[in-house]
């Protein structure tokens, strides 16, 4: 368990690192897809198989779809080369190294022993996976859940508002 | 009558207000209409003031006309005003030369003339609360925003560099004032820790006992506040530009009002709150004064510009009464404040005849100017009196108070008090042999490009003769007679004097009483 | 592990949690109705939406004003709705008022569709007020992202403008950003501490350092965990409360925007943020992990000093207030680190004060912007106040309001932050606050110069449209309704300069309810 969990998590950071590093945006969509494929790896090593399978049909699935035929028509073969001030690349790196050399010392220095949150195991397989979930969304999460719509709803009304010729 | 009297300090103080309020309906086409009514109205302001004079207790150091409200109950702060004798000249002071300030702007101002009313009127609202509050926020409140129609009056109707002048007296001020601010919430914050709970109520602030360094840093921090508005010495720099580039009205409030703040503040807040502080810094705080005197008169010697010239005047008297202040005896604190009043009517006095030259020959330079005395006898007699006043003649109000911070002070500081007494000398002589370069000079002698409007010089009218004649009379008045003046302030400086010997530091000069009443 | 399951509904407590909701629901309702408009051409190019969104407000008020003194907590601990909230929904919804009200002219005179701005504003209202009352670390992240991209559409609605494109772009990548160290940092809290609900956590944390004498333990492994997660959701935070080193966005988004939604964003999401911000401090920064305050105390010195330093550099009235705003949010921030009650209620107070004044300077600005001057430079406004006396004079009172100078609301919100410093003893961060504000009366005041006091050489260049004009059409329509919001503001600003009392006894009451939780 602990091996699959370094492989997925490898295949995640490479996967997320070559989409920013591509110039082929098409490329770039694909390595997405891949990112995604690896998060859904660790739903699954969580016991979340539902959400796993969301994973990859919603994300990898649809919207990945839809970016890669967005790419296609618009044809966007190759970013033209976009200015990079080298001062910005190398701050941008120290930061991050920084940022990362933190969060691994805190993270290794932080619980030997490993929080474990309410569902275990045995939990789950008791109850089932996409039970837990609803009983949360449409429960303690209602709310969240609810607004989370109105957010959507915004959003498409931004985009048409952005997208749309003449109002 | 009687709710005026009760309420005569709010009265006194929001009546510019309500004039303001009178003025915005008129229009601002109708100019003369304007001048007139603001004008009126001042000189109703300062016959309603002279009422204080009238009922004020002569024989008490007590608070006077007191009115307490609750205001912001959250940080314990009141609407909370009162006068001592000191607080009642200033206020007098005040009314009056907003009066004459109005009334001597009516050929200078000349356009925007509704903004320039109504921001006198709102400056003297201000004034006037400063002097009257015994609430430290409240006095802040009033110190802080003074400042806004005083910049307005100088960037708006400045001359020359009027904008670089007016920002840099507005930052200054500001800076000083907020350090100053820092000093006031620490004061406040102590007390609440000391007693649990909130006040700003000056009268009990008095009691608050701070640790000995901790009140040097915090006096350090007042200090720099009120040293900047005073100014002394090595915090002057916005005073001559601030004066030179105001228009004349403005030099005169400036002057005449503004600078008493600082002195004002040290004597009400800083030593009071900070007595230990005070004590121990005096010593170089005279000697900053005593720089300061002889600073500003050699500056002064050299001065080429007549306005720059009593500015840097003004540095000069202003060093004369911080000495009298921190030599704590109490004759010279006695001078010290008479002399702040002094220099209120001779400095005003000074500028209003500077500007009505300026009106005429459209130039300051002392190298233009010449021979005005054959032209404008009045305007020269005028002028030479409050220039012997200034200097500190025998028989004019100058002199008392000088003299008075002299023999007051030698008692502390025999030393520097000689050194101090040469800028008497030096005072003589920058002022004389500018009125000689001025009036008598044979304006033929120089290469004068203005002499043609000496042609046409007029002298004074009757509007300007109105406007000066009360300085002129004060003038006369407070050299011939102090009595009324000194009786007054007499009881607070002395019960200024037992509240700072209740910290025992020091000092014998304090005990001995003086029959100043009886001069 | 029947337990953990929640029971249904009861009908008492979904009685409760509606009620818990109804001032945002009142706003979301008539954000649709506002955004249905859209299908009748007739009614949708009138006034309408605008007036129905006034008093979509209007009535949001009502219902808080209604329901306060209660307290409600709804939907499984979400959200709660106290007298935090109320003070705070208030000052949110004063704010969209504000921006709703000034919103009028601009959209006329740049041509931008108009019932889906009222509409979209709306949602941010509500976004915002969700963001204040949610209880719950999803809650406060659905939330935030809510009012984020309601922000984002906003920031960039003239359309085919390329510096408003480019500020929605920006903002919208930065702010992902933040978003995303916000959900990480939500993520470590969880794992450190087991718990998403903000009242839980402040208990699972005070039996921890408070409780038995075993604990160092416990906290060994929990405090690094809990501490990094605090500090990413800090910075999640700081990106919205445009603190220093996460300011990049501010001065690019508010000079982009539509000068209304610089002015929404200066007042409203900075509250928001700043309001969620105080509540999570006060639940869980403030029992030491570790030392926040000397982090905060650093954000603050670094958002005032840079704040007023590229303020007095930048030659652009909106760029100006953009500066200014980071380092307003410095100031704030002195009043969460005093901290204690006197602070919280001082934070609360200055919050309040700043709305009237940023909106109102930003007022002003589009009425320049609508009648004069098609580009903001601050050398444009040479002059301008001999043409308009009235609102000349109110952006002069707001600049000094700004600056903190007495008898404005300003300076009494910094005396009050800034004694409750000096009360917990930060008397360096107060003293350099306090230089501070004597530098930043520089910038503030260089408009009032410019305004006021007229060099000869620059006066002829005021009042030319043509020249520098970049965008918009410049009709010269000053309307009712912004009038009203400048008349607004300076009563507001003024009143809470002079009689600060009942604002101040507002803040307190909002504060003790956050500091009874």
């Amino acid at each position: 368990m602990e091996a699959l969990f370094y492989i997925f998590a490898f295949i995640a950071i490479f996967s997320a690192l070559m989409v920013i590093s591509m110039k082929n945006p098409l490329t770039s969509a694909l390595y997405l897809v891949l990112c995604f494929f690896a998060l859904a790896g660790f739903y699954v090593l969580l016991d979340m198989q539902f959400l796993a399978v969301m994973q990859i049909l919603v994300y990898a699935g649809a919207i990945m779809v839809l970016v890669v035929l967005v790419i296609m028509l618009l044809n966007i073969s190759r970013l033209n080369a976009v200015k990079t001030d080298f001062h910005q690349k190398i701050i941008g790196i120290i930061i991050a190294i920084v940022l990362f050399g933190e969060i691994v010392i805190y993270t290794v220095n932080g619980m030997t022993k490993k929080p474990t949150g309410i569902f275990t195991h045995s939990v789950i397989n008791k109850i089932g996976n996409t039970q837990v979930i609803g009983n949360f969304l449409f429960t303690k999460y209602t709310l969240s859940f609810e607004i989370a719509s109105i957010l959507l709803f915004v959003a498409i009304i931004g985009a048409y508002l952005f997208a749309k010729k003449k109002l | 009558m009687a709710f005026f009297m009760k309420y005569i300090l709010t009265i006194l103080i929001f009546f510019p207000t309500v004039a303001v309020l009178i003025l915005l309906p008129i229009n601002k086409k109708n100019e003369g209409l304007l001048r007139n009514v603001a004008t009126l109205l001042s000189l109703i302001e300062f016959i309603a003031s002279c009422y204080l004079f009238r009922y004020f207790k002569p024989d008490t150091y007590k608070f006077q006309f007191i009115e307490k409200f609750n205001w912001i109950q959250s940080f314990g702060a009141s609407y909370f005003l009162g006068i001592d004798g000191i607080s009642l000249f200033l206020i007098l002071l005040t009314t009056l030369l907003t009066f004459v300030s109005l009334l001597s702007s009516y050929r200078y101002i000349k356009d925007h003339v509704k903004e320039f009313v109504i921001l006198m009127l709102l400056l003297e609202t201000f004034m006037l609360g400063t002097f009257a509050a015994l609430d430290v926020l409240l006095f802040y409140v009033f110190w802080e925003f003074m400042l806004i129609p005083m910049y307005f009056i100088i960037g708006m109707w400045g001359t020359g560099k009027r904008i670089y002048s007016a920002v840099k007296f507005f930052l200054y001020t500001l800076a000083g004032s907020l350090i100053m601010l820092f000093g006031i919430i620490y004061i406040f914050i102590i007390h609440y820790q000391q007693t649990g709970n909130f006040t700003f109520n000056l009268i009990r602030l008095y009691n608050t006992n701070i640790p000995v360094n901790l009140q040097i840093l915090l006096f350090i921090a007042l200090f720099l506040g009120f040293a900047i508005k005073v100014p002394i010495f090595p915090f002057h720099t916005w005073l001559p530009d601030a004066h030179t580039e105001a228009p004349t009205a403005g030099s005169v409030i400036l002057a005449g009002v503004l600078l008493k703040f600082g002195i004002y503040g040290f004597f009400r807040f800083a030593i009071p709150l900070l007595p230990d502080a005070a004590l121990i810094l005096a010593p170089y705080i005279v000697v900053i004064g005593v720089i300061g005197i002889l600073y500003g008169a050699f500056v002064s010697i050299v001065q080429k510009d007549l306005k720059r010239l009593v500015a840097f005047s003004s540095v000069s008297h202003m060093g004369f009464i911080m000495v009298g202040l921190f030599a704590f005896t109490a004759i010279s604190i006695n001078g010290a404040v008479y002399q702040l009043l002094n220099h209120g009517v001779d400095t005003g006095a000074l500028f209003l005849f500077v500007g009505m030259i300026y009106e005429r020959m459209h130039t300051r330079q002392i190298k233009d100017l010449g021979g005005i005395a054959k032209k404008a006898p009045i305007l020269t007699v005028l002028f030479l009196t409050s220039v012997l006043a200034s200097v500190g003649l025998p028989g004019l109000n100058g002199f008392i108070g000088e003299f008075l911070i002299l023999i007051g002070s030698f008692r502390s500081y025999p030393v520097l008090t000689i050194i101090a007494t040469s800028g008497i000398i030096f005072a003589a002589v920058y002022l004389l042999w500018m009125f000689q370069r001025v009036m008598f000079q044979d304006p033929h002698d120089q290469i004068a490009p203005y002499d043609h409007h000496l042609e046409f010089f007029d002298d004074m009218n009757l509007r300007e003769i109105i406007t000066v004649l009360p300085l002129i009379i004060l003038m006369f008045l407070m050299g011939f007679y102090p009595a009324p003046f000194l009786d007054r302030i007499d009881p607070s400086v002395l019960h200024f004097l037992t509240m700072l010997n209740h910290h025992k530091i020091f000092y014998n000069a304090i005990k001995i009483k003086t029959g100043l009443s009886n001069a | 592990m029947h337990n953990i399951m929640p029971a249904i509904y009861g009908l008492n407590s979904l009685e409760k949690s509606m009620l818990s909701i109804i001032p945002e629901a009142v706003v979301i309702l008539f954000a649709f109705i506002v955004l249905f408009l859209t299908f009748f051409e007739k009614i949708a190019k009138s006034k309408n939406s605008y007036y129905l969104s006034l008093i979509g407000i209007a009535f949001s008020i009502l219902y808080v004003v209604m329901l306060s003194g209660r307290n409600l907590t709804g939907f499984y601990g979400s959200v709660v709705f106290n007298g935090y909230d109320v003070f705070l929904f208030i000052a949110i919804l004063l704010s969209g008022f504000l921006t709703v009200l000034v919103s009028k002219d601009y959209i006329e005179n740049f041509d931008l569709p108009y019932p889906e701005f009222y509409s979209i504003i709306l949602f941010g209202i509500s976004a915002m007020m969700f963001l204040v009352a949610s209880n719950n670390l999803i809650m406060v992240f659905i939330s935030l992202e809510f009012m984020s991209i309601c922000s984002y559409i906003l920031t960039g609605y003239i359309r085919g403008n390329a510096r408003s494109t480019e500020a929605a772009l920006k903002y919208l990548i930065l702010g992902t950003f933040a978003s995303a160290f916000l959900i990480f940092g939500s993520v470590f809290i969880y794992a450190a501490v087991g718990h998403l609900n903000l009242n839980s956590i402040h208990t699972y944390l005070e039996n921890i350092s408070y409780g038995n004498n075993g604990s160092a333990s416990i906290l060994s492994g929990m405090g690094e965990y809990l501490s990094i997660g605090l500090l990413l959701f800090m910075v999640g935070l700081a990106f919205k409360m445009s603190l220093f080193p996460f300011h990049a966005w501010t001065p690019d988004a508010y000079d982009g925007a539509p000068t209304p939604i610089t002015s929404f964003m200066a007042t409203g999401i900075k509250i928001a943020a700043f309001a969620v911000f105080l509540r999570i401090y006060v639940l869980i920064y403030n029992i030491n992990v570790i030392n926040f305050n000397d982090i905060l105390w650093v954000l603050a010195v670094l958002s005032m000093t840079f704040g007023n330093i590229a303020a007095i550099l930048s030659a652009n009235v909106k760029r100006l207030l953009a500066y200014s705003s980071i380092a307003q949010a410095g100031y704030i921030l002195i009043g969460i680190i005093g901290g204690g009650f006197y602070g919280y209620s001082g934070t609360l107070f200055y919050l309040f004060t700043y709305i009237f004044m940023t909106a109102g300077a930003f007022a002003v600005v589009i009425i320049f912007e609508n009648s004069d001057i098609a580009s903001l430079d601050i050398k444009n406004l040479s002059g301008i106040a001999y043409k308009y006396p009235f609102i000349s004079a109110a952006m002069a009172l707001f600049m000094l309001s700004l600056a903190g100078i007495p008898v404005t609301g300003g300076f009494m919100g910094k005396f009050y932050v800034f004694s409750a410093a000096v009360k917990s003893g930060y008397y360096w961060l107060v003293f350099i606050a306090l230089l501070n504000s004597a530098f930043a009366a520089y910038y503030y005041i260089k408009i009032i110069v410019k305004m006021y006091m007229p060099v000869k050489e620059d006066s002829n260049v005021s009042c030319i449209a043509g020249e520098g004009k970049n965008y918009g059409i410049v009709n010269g329509n000053i309307s009712e309704g912004i009038i009203l919001a400048v008349i607004i503001c300076l009563f507001f600003t003024l009143i809470m300069g002079v009689y600060p009392q009942i604002f101040i006894n507002f803040a307190n009451y909002s504060a003790a309810s956050l500091a009874s939780l």
